[in-house]
């Protein structure tokens, strides 16, 4: 189910913990949290497909 | 109907579109080759096996405080989003073949071996059958539940899941062949950006993140995907021409 993609799993949890971090541990407002998910969601996207190759 | 049940069962719905359809392929090949007996007796059996999931897991997670699944439940989605969305983006732009269910028929076909139509039970033609609609059928288990637990929404989103079931097997019931023109690109396209923006929206709840306008967040997540997609299938297709 989620075998598909390694690197965009593994980016997409990165980009959770960011946004946890930024959420729990830094003097930002808890929006910033939301705006480094949404971001880091769209340029992981971004970056899976862009840098895609067929083989 | 509220804005996020609705959203909740037009994902459920799709998806299971997607995944019923692919499905419904598999069992199809079986009934032609083996005997309708096995193929139904197999597509029973996984329906059964994962109405139990269901009933067991889903109550059972309704009984957890949304506060300590939603983190967990959010980024399994938003998981599975991302991967459906790449998917449709890579497939859309050409870069990866379109599911063709033709195919696959052929190819069930030819891996269930010679045609053996009996009256009893072909157990090859009968684990064939369950097994593809297990297998399909436990990512729809896996989206109803996680769209549905915590929220009071697991009765909408079975019921949305449901009704593309019964769908599917109406029209392939009447048309006994592969449910080809099924947009399932388009459709998964639709799926991977809904489950993305439900994973992204309930990550930030569990964040306590204050969404702006929060009734329509999911709106404007969801918008966002869906151009992001969009352009990148057309930066993929104009590259792709330019290199071939």
């Amino acid at each position: 189910m989620f075998a598909g993609d390694k690197a965009l799993s593994a980016t997409t949890v990165f980009v959770v913990g960011l946004a946890s971090t930024v959420r729990y541990f830094s003097p930002l407002p808890p929006l910033a949290a939301g705006l480094v998910l949404l971001v880091g969601c769209l340029i992981v996207i971004v970056w899976r497909t862009q840098t895609y190759r067929t083989k | 109907m509220p804005g996020n049940t609705f959203a909740a069962v037009t994902a459920t719905f799709l998806a299971s579109l997607v995944e019923v359809t692919e499905a419904y392929t598999i069992v199809l090949a079986v009934g032609l080759s083996k005997g309708w007996r096995s193929a139904i007796a197999g597509t029973l059996a996984a329906l059964i096996a994962l109405s139990f999931i269901v009933l067991l897991l889903g109550p059972l997670l309704e009984q957890i405080p949304l506060a300590y699944i939603q983190f967990p439940i959010g980024l399994l989605i938003l998981l599975l989003g991302l991967g459906w969305l790449r998917k449709a983006i890579l497939r859309s732009a050409g870069l990866i073949p379109l599911h063709d269910e033709d195919a696959i028929l052929s190819s069930t076909l030819s891996e269930l071996g010679p045609r053996s139509l009996t009256s009893t039970i072909s157990p090859v033609g009968l684990v064939t059958a369950f097994q593809g609609v297990f297998l399909e059928g436990l990512e729809v288990v896996f989206i109803v539940l996680a769209v549905g637990a915590g929220r009071h929404l697991l009765v909408p989103s079975s019921i949305g899941a449901a009704a593309a079931c019964v769908l599917v097997l109406a029209v392939g019931a009447l048309l006994h062949r592969p449910l080809s023109k099924v947009p399932e690109n388009t459709l998964k396209f639709i799926v991977g950006v809904m489950l993305t923006s439900f994973g992204i929206l309930w990550l930030g709840e569990a964040l306590n993140v204050p969404w702006p306008a929060q009734n329509f967040a999911l709106l404007y997540l969801a918008a966002m995907f869906l151009v992001t997609g969009l352009v990148s299938v057309c930066i993929l297709r104009q590259r792709h021409v330019a290199i071939s």
